[in-house]
C-alpha cells in the first residue's frame, strides 16, 4: 500500500517528516487471515443465530413455566411469615409478657417517657388547690357566708 | 467472488434465503479496511482480531435495522470505532492504568513484536502517532492512511468537519515535534 503521490499538498510544504515517510504499512498479519475470517464470522453468527432461536422458540416457555412454578413453591412452602404473636389470644400473649418476660422495659426509659406526664400532673393538681384557697380567703375577706352560697345553689 | 454494490448487498441480505451469503460478501468485501482501521488503534493483530470479530458480529445482528440513510461502509466504521475505543477504554479499567500507560503499553508492543516490520522512520511515526489522544489518532489514521474525506469521517465520529480539520491539523504539528524532540 503506498499512497505516498496522495498526499495532500499543505502536507508536502508545511510537514517535512510526513512528507519523507512513505505511507507504507508494515504490520503484518498471519497467512491467509482474511481467507479465514469471513468463514469464522459466519460460524460464530450462525451459532448465535440458533442460540437465538432456541431461545425465542423454546427456552422462553420453559423459563415462563419454570418461574411460574419457582412463585408457586415459594407461595406454598416457603416458611410462614405469621409471628408467634399473632397466633396467640390477647389474653395469652398477656401472659406470655408478664410471665416470660417477653418484653423487656428498660426503667430508665420508662422513667424518661412518664416524668414529663407526671410533671404536668403534679402542677396541675397544684394550681387547682392554689384556685380553691384563692376562693376561700376572697369569701373570707368580703365576709360572705359559704353555707349561703350552697343554700342558694 | 462477485462485487456487488452496497444495495444490492443490503437487498441480498433482507432475503431470508440469501441472508447468510450476503453478509459473507459484506464481511468480505469490507473486512480489510475495517482491519487496518482497527489494528493502527490497537496495534497487536490479536487485539485487532478480537475486536473485528466483535464489530462485525455486532453488524450482523444490526444489519437488519440499518437505514439507508447512511453508507454501509461509513455504518461499519462507526461500530468498528466504538468498538475499539471500548476495548482500549475496557483495557485501561480492567489494569487500572491511565491513557498513558495504554500507550506505554502500545508503544512496548510496537516495538516488541514481530508483526511489525517497519524501519526505523517508520517505527518513529507510529510511536509519534500512539502519543496522540485516541480520538486525534482516529481522525489522522483515517485521514493520513485511509485518505478520508473530512465529510465522511465526520459522519463516522459524529464531529463536525472544523473540529475534525482543527484535530487533524494539531495531530499533525504534534507528530513533528515528537519526530524534531525524539
Amino acid at each position: 500500500m503506498n499512497n505516498n503521490k496522495n498526499i495532500s499538498p499543505e502536507l508536502e510544504n508545511e510537514h517535512p517528516f510526513l512528507d519523507r515517510v512513505p505511507k507504507e504499512n508494515h504490520f503484518n498479519v498471519p497467512k491467509n487471515y482474511f481467507e479465514v475470517l469471513p468463514q469464522v464470522i459466519q460460524t460464530k453468527n450462525l451459532n448465535n443465530s440458533k442460540l437465538l432461536f432456541l431461545f425465542d422458540k423454546l427456552s422462553y416457555r420453559i423459563l415462563i413455566l419454570v418461574s411460574a412454578i419457582a412463585i408457586a413453591l415459594f407461595v406454598f412452602i416457603s416458611p410462614s411469615n405469621t409471628s408467634i404473636e399473632n397466633e396467640l389470644s390477647s389474653d395469652q400473649l398477656c401472659e406470655l409478657i408478664v410471665d416470660e418476660d417477653y418484653i423487656e422495659f428498660d426503667d430508665y426509659l420508662v422513667y424518661e417517657t412518664y416524668y414529663e406526664v407526671l410533671d404536668e400532673e403534679t402542677e396541675l393538681d397544684e394550681n387547682t388547690a392554689s384556685e380553691a384557697d384563692e376562693y376561700i380567703d376572697y369569701l373570707l375577706e368580703n365576709n360572705i357566708d359559704i353555707n349561703a352560697i350552697i343554700d342558694e345553689l | 467472488m462477485e462485487h456487488y454494490s452496497d444495495d444490492k448487498l443490503l437487498s441480498l441480505f433482507k432475503n431470508e434465503n440469501s441472508k447468510s451469503y450476503a453478509f459473507d460478501l459484506i464481511v468480505r468485501k469490507y473486512q480489510e479496511r475495517l482491519y487496518w482501521h482497527i489494528r493502527r488503534m490497537v496495534i497487536s493483530h490479536e487485539d485487532a482480531d478480537d475486536v473485528l470479530q466483535n464489530s462485525l458480529i455486532k453488524a450482523w445482528k444490526g444489519l437488519d435495522k440499518f437505514k439507508k440513510e447512511a453508507q454501509l461502509y461509513t455504518w461499519l466504521y462507526r461500530i468498528a470505532t466504538n468498538e475499539t475505543l471500548t476495548f482500549l477504554n475496557k483495557k485501561r479499567k480492567h489494569f487500572f492504568i491511565s491513557i498513558n500507560d495504554v500507550e506505554r503499553e502500545l508503544n512496548s508492543t510496537l516495538e516488541t513484536s514481530d508483526s511489525y516490520s517497519g524501519d526505523e522512520i517508520q517505527l518513529k511515526l507510529q510511536q509519534a502517532i500512539l502519543t496522540l489522544p485516541e480520538k486525534q489518532r482516529l481522525v489522522f489514521n483515517m485521514k493520513y492512511y485511509d485518505e478520508m474525506k473530512y465529510e465522511e469521517i465526520s459522519k463516522i465520529l459524529n464531529t463536525s468537519v472544523g473540529g475534525l480539520k482543527a484535530s487533524y491539523h494539531h495531530a499533525v504539528k504534534k507528530i513533528e515535534e515528537f519526530v524534531k524532540t525524539n
